[in-house]
């Protein structure tokens, strides 16, 4: 090994290398002059602020250099400086004119001991910057020593020659050993880094006394009084058994409960997200005559150290619930994979049949069989997707998924299936939220809370994540097209998404489904309008008749005697009239009773109200507005396509009126229900309701007089016709024909892609909900969910799920598809950091009051490593203390447990798993009239692994 | 020709009706002044191409009607859009005091966080003006627009507004660039989907 290579390396003769040799020198000096390290020294300061070290943040710089073919990473580490008056310290120090390089105060100076987080050069030698040059990743590592000599004597070269005081790392043999060797020179000094690394540690190097002797016979001074070695020491502890008090999550999770509830996520890790708590005892910088430390006895003590610090260890790859809820859904989203590839049908339906014939068919009223899904084939086979519930959550995400993928048949159990239909259909409450504000999930394009779509994106996940993936939600998408099929045939609602025209602002599958309400709704209302009707065309006696024997002995009327309640009646079954609702048919009623009282010319039909207190223009009649047409509702796609279609009429004349005529089917719609509604009525009177600035002065605007402008010559066209004889505008039967062929057309993955804007919603109120709950110990968590938020607003807002043309879906683009991961990241850092500071709080729960454990777990979340009040004598030493004996003891065996009854309950902590030493002196080298030279040596010792690191310093003075 | 231009933008011009949108839109297309302009059906459509410090970008401007009947057809036509133009009529209060709603419409259905709104104030050549420049100029400030009057019967202010708007446009980070996604109901060349009836 390395141990011995304490010659002179300037003694390399082999000039056969020369040029390369030079040329790698001369590279190295080009790097130093570039990175501006000549004069490094000049602005380094010789002082170390107590903690800058233990906190500060580093900064690096890197190159490539090649050795002949070879190519090599050379890094530059530097701790990043405070803003101080570094500059005066320096002059300060400076003032008896010894030049000292700024490293040797980074070796002696105790504050750089054992920073927290650094690069392991930084731990060994306390160095603050330095310079590494490395084999390039996935290249050969140096294992020969004349190698490393030759990179040695190179790179000393270029030191020298850029004045260069840093020191200088070449990193040898296999990389995971890492092992350095390193060299400095400075002001004429030269200092050498070396180092040991060994599998065992030999006897003598096991504790202080033997680490001291080493380190004089290696600066040559074995009687160097024992109070001249300072000493630095730090025993780590790992507790990694939290016993049952601390284990995290606190209750078992019942499988059954997560698989099984559609209608909630369950947010917490399957596993321990803090795997270690590490407990450093600390006894800083004392002469080695101060303690005993050998073979036989050992003064230190964890219990009895004031010096404590505890640092965490996290589960580098934690399963958390929601999190892979949605990584999951990631996961499957790109899938090809059809409904009918996914499903096995019986074999009745021929292969090359489309699904949504199928799907007719089978829905067919005629067709006794309603449930394609559980046909008997599938029935009789039902081979259980979640075989072993108990033991599935328990393992991680990855075998989570594992249990539905993996199953050979992917086939979800009847009853499963039956409980998810009866889950979304019959035994949801739901309480679609109605926001006229502005809500997160019109921001997110998602879906209202608590509405249909909001409780099946919730279902899928669970189904997606707990049934079997893919397949799982090919089994979900048919239950529901079936339903929704079944539903439109038998003119039922389908619950939880109102009857209102599509929302623009929410997701695509919200409106589609709104969409298909509007179709039911208006099929609803003409069912009543055509019952009506029929009965109608019998006889008006025959409805009077009906009057008659409900209500006594009123005569069947015509006629003005009769109240108006009971021309409610009357009317209620007289219902004809055409989509509107209750409300309007009511003002109708009542415009009807009026009707009655004024015929003049043809009697006025389809009236909603006065319009103020408006009269014609030609007679003295009131002005009413009709009933009119609801304007067709669409969806964004067909809006687009509406765009795109107007858009490419071009801008000239001609395609201007192209669109003016595509669009005036409903201003000609208006105005026949206008004429109808008011019988004797002219084009003014029309404007006034429609349009009133178009009317001013007791006459029309310049505007609508233009002979031959369309608002004239559709005037003109109209025939006077209330709403409910017009042609419809709104074919609800071929819409919602669209809506369900684009439906039942989406592959499972695409189902993914829809419902994820509102998979994304849900979980982001879950955390946000936990932000709440953790502010105190997490106060930064709402911004992390900020952040988020205003990530998933971007991506969500601007993704287009559909193409040019209506009803056609449009896979995501790879750049959406990444930011989407990107989010996601996110969300699993979030969510992870939740459940880290639950677990802490859990476990320290009996730390004092609320704020007390809030700060503390703040505290660990926001530094590597913190520092204890009175060890282990101080409120968190006590509880540490006692999850370590707890820990002991369940490592003791039951029969020993019995003998050594009595020692039980002593307190305890086991052996160290790691011993670090830092041993310190200045000291003349190499001779004893040579200047006091700074020394180091550190040592650490862990049950694998042994490492010397060894700093010596050389005046070559008179040598 | 078409190898220049930087990028497709997509305005949108709202406002009550009879306020001069489709006048102001044709004065700055084709620089006329048409007094027989009739009232507009749904919405219209006009491109234009325009240079600002030396980018050129082809403008798609959706033209819309003023009348509440037509209103529940023009929501679609905010997704995708960068700049939205507000109209109001200098004579007209109601006209101005109605520019609340246009907002709430405006950022309910806009797709882009960072819309750029500009507040036109026309019809500033008619002598019974009643909206003062301050009146505009507060509420512009207050929602962070820009703001401009204008005549579209003498032209004043009608380009400038447009190139404002555009320059405004292009200089907000993110609002346009990649658009590809966003943008595609707007691109003029595409000519190859086959097309269905319009849905209505």
């Amino acid at each position: 090994l390395l141990e011995e290579s304490d010659e002179e390396v300037f003694e390399i003769n082999d000039f056969t290398n020369a040029t390369d040799w030079e040329r790698f020198s001369a590279k190295i000096e080009e790097i130093i002059g570039v990175w501006h390290l000549n004069s490094y020294a000049k602005i380094t300061p010789l002082c170390v602020i107590t903690d800058e070290m233990k906190n500060g943040t580093w900064e690096t710089r890197t190159a490539e250099i090649c050795f002949t073919d070879v190519p090599f990473t050379l890094t530059f580490y530097k701790l990043k400086e405070r803003e101080t008056e570094h500059d005066d310290l320096y002059q300060e120090e400076n003032e008896d004119g010894v030049q000292f390089p700024s490293y040797f105060d980074d070796m002696m100076n105790p504050n750089t001991d054992f920073p927290s987080r650094a690069h392991c050069l930084a731990r060994w030698y306390g160095l603050r910057s330095f310079l590494v040059l490395s084999p390039s990743s996935g290249n050969e590592s140096i294992l020969s020593e004349s190698k490393c000599n030759l990179l040695q004597s190179s790179t000393s070269v270029a030191l020298n020659n850029s004045s260069c005081d840093i020191p200088f790392f070449i990193q040898i043999l296999e990389g995971w050993r890492r092992v350095f060797s390193g060299h400095a020179t400075a002001g004429g000094i030269h200092t050498n880094f070396d180092m040991v690394h060994l599998k065992h540690c030999p006897q003598q190097y096991r504790n202080i006394s033997g680490l001291i002797h080493v380190f004089k016979s290696k600066i040559g001074l074995p009687s160097l009084p024992m109070d001249k070695c300072w000493v630095s020491t730090r025993f780590t502890y790992v507790l990694s058994n939290w016993g049952e008090r601390g284990k995290w999550p606190a209750k078992e999770l019942q499988p059954q409960n997560v698989a099984m509830n559609f209608k909630t996520l369950s947010s917490t890790s399957l596993d321990e997200p803090i795997v270690e708590l590490q407990v450093a005892a600390m006894w800083p910088y004392i002469t080695g005559d101060l303690i005993t430390d050998n073979d036989v006895h050992t003064d230190f003590n964890p219990l009895a150290s004031q010096n404590w610090a505890i640092r965490l260890r996290y589960s580098d790859d934690l399963p958390c619930l929601l999190t892979s809820y949605l990584y999951e859904c990631l996961k499957i989203a790109d899938r090809m994979e059809t409904l009918s590839d996914l499903l096995s049908f019986e074999s009745t339906s021929a292969p090359e049949q489309d699904l949504s014939q199928a799907l007719g068919k089978i829905t067919d009223p005629t067709s006794s069989i309603m449930f394609p899904i559980v046909s008997s084939r599938l029935a009789s086979g039902i081979s259980k997707v979640v075989s072993d519930p108990q033991g599935m959550l328990r393992r991680s995400a990855h075998s989570l998924s594992q249990i539905g993928a993996g199953s050979v048949n992917n086939k979800m159990p009847e009853t499963t299936l039956n409980a998810i239909r009866d889950f979304l259909f019959k035994r949801v409450q739901y309480e679609v939220a109605t926001h006229s504000t502005y809500e997160l999930y019109h921001q997110l394009k998602a879906a209202p809370l608590g509405s249909f779509t909001h409780h099946f994106a919730t279902c899928a996940m669970v189904v997606n994540l707990c049934h079997g993936g893919i397949h799982g939600i090919a089994h979900l998408w048919h239950i529901v097209v079936t339903e929704l099929r079944m539903m439109l045939d038998q003119g039922k609602l389908i619950p939880g998404i109102g009857k209102e025209n599509p929302d623009l602002r929410v997701c695509l599958l919200h409106q589609k489904l709104q969409m298909l309400n509007c179709c039911v709704n208006h099929k609803i209302l003409r069912e009543e309008k055509r019952k009506a009707a029929s009965k109608g065309k019998v006889d008006d006696l025959a409805t009077h008749e009906n009057f008659e024997k409900n209500a006594a002995n009123y005569p069947p009327a015509h006629d003005n005697a009769i109240s108006d309640t009971e021309h409610f009646k009357i009317s209620d079954s007289e219902d004809e009239f055409y989509e509107c609702d209750s409300d309007v048919e009511k003002l109708e009623e009542e415009q009807q009773l009026l009707q009655r009282d004024e015929f003049m010319g043809f009697s006025p039909e389809g009236r909603l109200k006065q319009c103020g207190s408006l009269t014609l223009i030609n007679s003295s009649a009131l002005l009413y507005i009709p009933i009119t047409q609801d304007h067709a509702p669409l969806t964004e796609d067909q809006l687009e396509e509406q765009a795109n279609v107007f858009s490419k009429l071009g801008d000239t004349k001609e395609g201007s009126k192209v669109r003016a005529r595509m669009q005036s089917a409903s201003l000609m719609s208006d105005m026949q229900s206008f004429k109808a509604a008011n019988p004797g009525c002219c084009l003014e009177d029309f404007v006034r309701w429609y349009s009133p600035r178009d009317f001013a002065d007791g006459e029309l605007s310049q505007r609508m007089k233009i002979p031959g402008n369309l608002w004239n010559t559709t005037w003109k066209n109209a025939d006077p016709v209330p709403a409910y004889r017009q042609k419809r505008l709104f074919d609800d039967t071929k819409e919602a024909e669209k809506v369900l062929h684009f439906l039942a057309n989406l592959k499972p993955g695409e189902v993914i892609q829809v419902i994820l804007p509102v998979c994304v919603h849900e979980v982001i109120r879950i955390l946000r909900s936990s932000a709440e709950e953790m502010s105190d110990c997490l106060p930064d968590l709402h911004l992390l969910c900020n952040q988020i938020e205003s990530k998933a607003v971007q991506v969500f807002r601007s993704w287009n799920m559909y193409g040019s043309v209506a009803n056609q879906f449009q896979p995501w683009s790879t750049e959406i598809r990444t930011k989407i991961e990107d989010i996601l990241r996110q969300i699993s850092f979030t969510d992870n950091l939740i459940q880290r500071a639950q677990s802490l709080k859990h476990k320290f729960s009996d730390l004092g009051t609320d704020s007390e454990i809030n700060s503390f777990v703040k505290a660990m979340m926001e530094q590597p490593e913190i520092n204890v009040n009175e060890g282990a004598h101080g409120a968190i030493g006590k509880i540490v203390t006692q999850y370590f004996t707890q820990q002991s003891a369940s490592k003791v065996n039951p029969v020993d447990t019995e003998i050594n009854h009595d020692e039980l309950p002593k307190s305890q902590l086991p052996d160290p798993t790691a011993r670090e030493f830092i041993i310190r002196a200045l000291a003349p080298y190499p001779s004893s009239f040579s200047r006091q030279m700074p020394h180091r040596l550190y040592s650490v010792l862990m049950r694998n692994e042994f490492r010397l690191a060894c700093a010596i310093s050389t005046d070559p003075t008179f040598f | 020709m078409e190898g220049n231009i930087l990028t497709t933008l997509k305005l949108l011009i709202i406002g009550d009706s009879g306020v001069g949108k489709s006048s102001l839109l044709l004065r700055f297309t084709d620089d006329r002044f048409d007094p027989d302009q009739s009232a507009t059906i749904g919405v219209d459509f006009k491109v234009k191409s325009l240079t600002v410090e030396g980018n050129t970008v082809k403008l798609a401007i959706w033209d819309t009607a003023g009348q509440e009947r037509f209103r529940t057809l023009t929501p679609s036509y905010y997704r995708g859009a960068q700049g939205v133009i507000f109209v109001y009529d200098c004579t007209r209060k109601d006209s101005f005091s109605h520019l609340s709603t246009w907002l709430t419409e405006v950022e309910t259905y806009s797709t882009k966080p960072n819309i750029v709104k500009m507040l036109v104030g026309n019809k500033i050549d008619m002598e019974n003006r009643v909206v003062t420049r301050e009146e505009g100029l507060k509420f512009a400030r207050k929602h962070s627009m820009l703001f401009i009057e204008a005549s579209a019967k003498t032209r004043d202010g009608v380009e400038c507004a447009f190139e404002e708007l555009v320059e405004k446009i292009i200089q907000t980070p993110g609002l346009w660039e990649n658009d590809a996604g966003a943008n595609r109901g707007t691109q003029l060349n595409a000519n190859t989907a086959p097309v269905g009836g319009c849905g209505c």
